[in-house]
């Protein structure tokens, strides 16, 4: 999977970057709006990472030339402002999804991966974590072919560790992608803990076993080992 | 006043002052004029007769025009106005006399010359009459005239009032102002278009420094925040410093959230939510209730809505989805564990009340940016201030009061 990351702050640049590697992506940069021109010129991308407020142009404008010449393509655009209009205005300009900075790098990743199952038709593959099976387009989890009933908030929590494994994920993180503007504040920490729990006995229930482990005073890794 | 009718107004007022003052100078100088050609004409009378007299022709006497009495002695002259009863008329008349005695051939004579003088009430009537139909006719043609023609000229200045009343900074259209063959209008035109343009620019300027700012301000945070959380992937951490990390990443939350809402409210206040629409709060609430469930659940609130008929509101309604989780929000944070939230929807009524302790300290300062009862909370402080901001914007009044051992929010439409 070929990615293009468009962002003209370099230090958040770089570690988008080198994140987005670590996960497996061929990642490209572009700090410009001209640089970006030409890396889209000469490369086809599975994804593009936009910033929308470039310093030498409007990401707006590039976005419009990527769904004109690359239909293919999926966008995700970056952007500081919450302002509504724009991201309205992004969407309507066919933009993928959209995310505010600052975001974090797992929610990033989420985003992405489901960018890739709805343009590559991946709705129906499964996504597969030792024992446990993910069916996107279904919206179950088997378990050695057990399924697991879980509620809307559990299946999106197994999700986000599975598309995050091997990765320290925050109690913040994964509160935020599972309530987003409902929550905020560290109050409902113990939230994440509840569903989380609910989560790990059902997979154990289903004679899974128990890939979750806390870290300590931060949160929690889907870990293999 | 419109200034038409201040205008039409001030011309008719100094026209019956020009009139009435024309109208007496006109009385005084006919009256010098006619008096004067009536005294010559008799002082010529006069000499004639005494021609005649001279001259031994008879003088016809034709009362009250001509009188030649003798008289006893010579006397001065005499010019006075009298009435005088007009056999042939029928009534008394004003007629102006002069009175000569003279000497002729040993002979004294009074010679009385009258001429028939107009009065003076008529003379101001018929000024008067003639004056007053003037005037008529000028106020007449007046309004006639500036009815046709000021409304032409005047009517680009009314559009472009129009176009003023209607002035909106949030508007992308260029404010343009019709042109006109007046100077003092296109002067005044050209201020306005100035003034507009100024105010214009300055406020894209604060826009975008309040957009800059925020802009300037996500960036850090999120490489920040990015680099904080690969830090946390690292293996070689020792709890220490993860624990520091976990907190740096926490106050980078809080920070994100405050800088976040402030902008917000920095929008509000500068009115760019000024699309309107028509927002249902029952489907609002019921919407993001349902989002919200399982954290009620998890804290064991039971939440209840109780609905006779929906309260709606014509508003923008990213504003009205923003008001409705911060009221759930504040109520899910401050409601005890097992305690209750309800929620009334009345026609304009709309009550979010739940359970609490103890009434406010200060609950006139609950609506106030940063107001926290307790310093330890971790909120921003701003919720309630951001849903009080959003009600004024949006034509609705909220309240605060206690009663029953429950803290009651009541918006109504104002």
């Amino acid at each position: 999977m070929k990615i293009l990351v468009i962002e003209d702050e370099t230090g958040l640049l770089e570690t988008m970057v080198s994140f987005l590697k670590e996960e497996g992506f061929i990642c490209e940069q572009a700090a410009n709006f001209r640089t970006a021109e030409d890396k889209l010129a000469g490369f086809d991308y599975d994804i593009v990472i936009l910033d929308i407020t470039l310093p030498d142009g409007n990401g707006l404008n590039l976005l419009k030339k990527i769904k004109e010449l690359y239909p293919e393509t999926g966008t995700l655009i970056v952007s500081a402002r919450n302002s509504l209009d724009d991201k309205i205005y992004g969407l309507d300009m066919g933009a993928d999804d959209y995310i505010t900075k600052p975001f974090h790098l797992s929610e990033l990743h989420s985003r992405i991966r489901a960018i890739l199952r709805r343009r590559k038709f991946q709705g129906n593959r499964a996504i597969e974590f030792q024992e446990i099976r993910l069916l996107p387009e279904q919206r179950t989890v088997y378990v050695n072919d057990h399924i697991l009933n879980l509620t809307p908030k559990e299946y999106e929590l197994i999700l986000f560790f599975i598309t995050n494994k091997e990765r320290v994920l925050t109690r913040q993180t994964i509160a935020e992608h599972l309530w987003g503007d409902y929550m905020d504040g560290a109050d409902h920490f113990d939230f994440v803990y509840t569903h989380l729990n609910n989560l790990r006995k059902k997979i154990k229930a289903a004679g899974g076993k128990d890939y979750i482990t806390t870290v300590y005073g931060i949160g929690y890794k889907l870990s293999a080992s | 006043m419109k200034l038409l009718q201040k205008l039409n107004r001030n011309y008719i007022l100094s026209s019956v002052i020009v009139l009435v003052v024309g109208l007496l100078a006109f009385y005084f100088a006919i009256n010098t004029i006619a008096s004067s050609d009536v005294s010559e004409g008799l002082s010529a009378s006069a000499a004639r007769i005494i021609r005649q007299l001279e001259q031994k022709k008879s003088v016809p006497d034709l009362y009250p025009i001509i009188e030649v009495k003798p008289a006893e002695k010579l006397n001065r002259e005499i010019m006075k106005d009298t009435l005088i009863y007009d056999p042939i008329v029928g009534e008394k008349e004003l007629f102006k006399e002069l009175n000569t005695w003279k000497s002729i051939h040993n002979k004294t004579y009074h010679i009385t010359v009258r001429a028939l003088t107009v009065e003076k009430t008529d003379i101001v009537m018929s000024i008067f009459l003639a004056t007053a139909v003037l005037l008529l006719f000028l106020i007449g043609t007046l309004y006639f005239f500036n009815k046709k023609t000021a409304s032409s000229i005047w009517k680009p200045f009314y559009q472009n009032l129009e176009k003023l009343k209607s002035f909106s900074l949030q508007s992308h259209e260029r404010f343009s102002l019709i042109e006109t063959p007046i100077t003092e209008f296109n002067e005044l035109n050209q201020g306005i278009k100035k003034l507009t343009d100024k105010v214009k620019s300055d406020y894209d300027n604060l826009r975008e420094f309040t957009e800059n700012a925020s802009h300037e301000l996500q960036t850090p945070l999120a490489i920040i925040q990015a680099k904080a959380e690969n830090l946390l992937n690292n293996n070689g951490l020792r709890i220490n410093d993860t624990a520091v990390i976990q907190s740096i990443l926490e106050n980078i939350s809080r920070l994100e959230k405050l800088n976040s809402t402030l902008l917000l409210l920095t929008k509000i206040e500068n009115e760019q939510f000024t699309e309107q629409d028509t927002a249902f709060f029952f489907k609002l609430i019921q919407e993001n209730l349902e989002n919200m469930k399982d954290l009620f659940e998890m804290r064991g609130i039971k939440t209840e809505i109780s609905f006779t008929q929906d309260f709606s509101n014509k508003m923008s309604i990213p504003l009205a989805q923003t008001m409705i989780i911060n009221l759930l929000k504040n109520a899910l944070v401050h409601t005890p564990e097992n305690g209750t939230l309800n929620i009334k929807i009345e026609k304009d009524l709309l009550v979010f009340s739940n359970t609490g302790f103890q009434i406010i300290k200060n609950s006139n300062k609950i609506f106030e940016r940063f107001y926290k009862e307790n310093s330890d909370e971790k909120s921003t402080g701003l919720g309630l201030s951001l849903v009080s901001k959003i009600c004024e914007v949006s034509h609705l009044m909220i309240d605060y009061s206690f009663s029953e051992n429950r803290h009651v929010f009541t918006i109504r439409k104002t």
